[in-house]
């Protein structure tokens, strides 16, 4: 990148700018000089030259390793899309929430509407409202879906084909599916037409969200199972969120989320490949949802790596073909776990440096946290200060101008190697142990993660780490926010209600049988080269009314039962 | 329910304190508890750790457990619900271990939680040395 010149004057600027230090601040001021690290462990330097970045090959945006963006134009074609994560109680108040959100500016790319709703635990796990298992937690964290009715109510105001639906469901996202393939139906549209996206992180969420998961095994097989249906019926379906945002959550570093990330879609794409697909079948259909953490240089430097490692990955390792197995998508969350409850306001502050981060590393797709969500459900104020972020930013800055504007940049360049690096460390030693789900199966990464978040709070607790107004410029009197809260007594006891009606109005024969079929197919799917045994019975239980949870049910009592992390 | 590595210390140490952390199965938020656990045992507590669904299950583990303190982490809004059968059930059993909660939990819900019978509820943020402070403040029911 740099003629032989360049260094060289480099290298004698560099002696002299060393000595300045030395001479004037260390002994003359006898100032010590702090060492800082970066949150991957990256011995970070006071300033950095060419000589730092000399290997550094000239690249475009739009072409291979993509480091730089995945197509030739970036926010100057399309900006990012504003998409915020909501749901709440029955489905008429999540879709009450969700038109709020879309006219104050939410939206996917061009005008489609995108419905991208969170459920509660019960619906998560597969407990349907009239187990006991469910009671207290009915329409908290999200809306409950159990049954065809449920979602009828969510939905039933969009035109399907136009519509990105998009569930965050942990454990129980291939009986959703089924019974969203059966909904469609109803309404006269082939599985072919739909869009949207399956979560299909069920050894994510196992990991990271400590509820009542599938064993391993059944983790994997139920997301291969996915894969291959979608891949193969509903070609527009994002099939897998690679979801780091819950492991940055519990504080893995950027280069462990990433290495973790990517040892996770390695396992997927080999469990593809077994169950009959070509990458290039279902490789472009990854989505992703980045966690986006304070660090703000190191978090850019994880977007571009993120990038350039995917694509090398998939090309080389996989010997992906098609550009868009090669472009790694990013949608980002910003840090939930960044907020402060304490000086609430402050987390706008926090929400927009990481809204611009995303934009120099060149996201697609940003849900934005709002400032009162370390107290509770978000206010529609807060929501919408969160979308409003995004638009100052787009408007107002210039900053999506220009793509990787901090392209070149010797730090930025130099950062992006290293975390590279850094991650690679992560990803093969994760491959010697086992791989991703032979880490979930033998513990290693739940106590990787359960030591980070042990970490950060012993650092926040000596001081090291510095989080304003939680450890540090604390003030006497909390302002109080409002919080949002519900009366969930009465929605589940609605919620109840609604279940009961449901399956004493169905043809119960019906349902008992087919819930069997699902029982025969799943002790059939032993491994997972049989991917594409259960998608058929599932989608039989779906029409004749089976409940999310009764399907879930039927999957896990033939495959090792629940466990926790 | 409980898990396996706090199920190995049966007996309780001679003059140790024991507390059971707990949390709802469906609340899967333990990030919180994990550091609290941490914090507990580094100053000579022992901790026994679990998940329930039903009040009475988390009733029966402290008494079993024979412990000092239960400390439950809400941090989906379930804190009511729970807060309200576990002092119901420990009233009808007569089981006298005090109650603290943490979490996310709205200031504006905690007087009615120390209504209820809670003996102390952590705002988010609160540092895990201020709990184990208040712990061993002696608010131990005789």
């Amino acid at each position: 990148m740099f003629n032989k010149e360049a260094l060289e004057k480099t290298k004698k600027m560099l002696e002299q700018w060393g000595r300045e230090v030395e001479d004037v601040y260390k002994k003359k001021l006898k100032f010590e000089s702090p060492q800082y690290t970066s949150e991957s462990g990256i011995p970070l330097k006071y300033v950095y030259t060419p000589d730092d970045v000399k290997d550094l090959d000239v690249e475009l945006p739009g072409a291979f390793p993509y480091t730089r963006g995945n197509r030739a134009l970036g926010y100057q074609y399309m900006p990012w899309m504003i998409q915020l994560l909501h749901g709440y109680g029955t489905g008429e108040e999540t879709k009450e929430r969700t038109q709020y959100l879309i006219k104050e500016g939410m939206k996917g790319y061009g005008e489609q509407p995108a419905v991208l709703f969170a459920v509660d635990t019960p619906t998560h796990c597969g407990f349907d409202p009239d187990d006991e298992r469910s009671r207290g937690m009915i329409g908290l964290g999200g809306v409950n879906i159990t049954t065809l009715e449920d979602i009828d109510t969510l939905l039933k105001d969009y035109d399907l084909p136009n519509t990105r639906v998009a569930d965050n469901i942990r454990f129980t996202c291939l009986p959703f599916l089924a019974m969203y393939v059966a909904y469609a139906e109803g309404r006269g549209h082939s599985p072919g037409e739909l869009n949207g996206q399956s979560q299909n992180g069920l050894g994510n969420r196992c990991l990271t969200t400590n509820l009542p998961s599938p064993v391993p095994d059944t983790q994997y097989k139920l997301e291969i199972e996915l894969i291959k249906y979608t891949s193969q019926t509903i070609k527009r379906w994002n099939h897998t969120n690679l979801c780091g945002y819950v492991l940055g959550e519990m504080n893995a570093t950027p280069a462990q989320e990433l290495g973790i990330v990517l040892s996770k879609a390695i396992d997927l794409v080999e469990g593809g490949i077994k169950a009959g697909l070509r990458p290039d079948d279902f490789v472009p259909r990854f989505s992703s949802q980045v966690h986006l953490g304070m660090n703000f240089f190191e978090e850019i430097a994880k977007l571009r790596a993120w990038r350039r490692m995917w694509a090398k990955i998939m090309k080389e390792r996989f010997g992906c073909k098609d550009p868009k197995s090669l472009q790694y998508r990013i949608h980002v969350h910003t840090a939930g776990s960044s907020l402060t409850s304490q000086q609430p306001l402050n987390n706008i502050t926090r929400s927009t440096l990481q809204v611009l981060a995303c934009v120099l590393g060149g996201v697609q797709s940003m849900h934005t946290n709002s400032y009162d969500e370390a107290i509770g459900l978000p206010s529609e104020e807060a929501v919408r200060t969160a979308i409003r972020i995004n638009q100052i930013v787009l408007h107002e800055t210039g900053v999506p101008h220009v793509t990787d504007p901090l392209g070149g940049s010797y730090y930025l360049e130099w950062l992006t190697d290293k975390v590279e690096e850094e991650t690679e460390k992560v990803r093969s030693e994760i491959e010697s142990r086992g791989g991703y789900f032979g880490c979930i199966k033998n513990g290693w990464l739940r106590q990787l993660l359960e030591k980070q978040s042990i970490k950060w709070r012993q650092e926040v607790d000596s001081g090291e780490r510095i989080v304003v107004g939680l450890n540090k410029f604390r003030v006497e009197e909390e302002e109080e926010v409002p919080a949002f809260t519900l009366y969930q007594p009465e929605i589940e006891a609605e919620i109840i209600k609604r279940t009961e009606k449901w399956k004493k109005n169905r043809d119960n024969i019906m349902v008992k049988d087919s819930l069997e079929k699902v029982k025969e197919a799943m002790a059939k799917f032993d491994a997972v080269e049989k991917a594409g045994i259960l998608m058929p019975a599932l989608l039989e239980a779906a029409r004749a009314k089976c409940t999310l949870g009764e399907m879930m049910e039927a999957i896990v009592e033939v495959s090792g039962g629940r466990i926790y992390a | 329910m409980l898990r396996e590595e706090t199920m190995k210390d049966q007996g309780k140490a001679e003059g140790k304190m024991r507390a059971l952390l707990a949390r709802f199965s469906l609340d899967g938020h333990d990030r919180g508890l994990l550091s609290v656990m941490s914090s507990f045992r580094n100053r000579g507590i022992e901790v026994v750790y679990t998940y329930f669904s039903d009040p009475k299950e988390l009733a029966k583990a402290a008494e079993q457990e024979d412990v000092d303190i239960i400390g439950i982490s809400s941090s989906m809004g379930e804190h009511f619900y729970i807060a309200s059968n576990l002092v119901k059930v420990l009233k009808e059993q007569k089981i006298e271990i005090p109650v603290i909660m943490g979490g996310v939990i709205p200031t504006r819900d905690i007087p009615e939680l120390l209504d209820m019978g809670i003996k102390k509820v952590f705002k988010p943020g609160s540092a895990p040395g201020e709990i184990v402070d208040f712990v061993f403040k002696g608010e131990r029911v005789p």
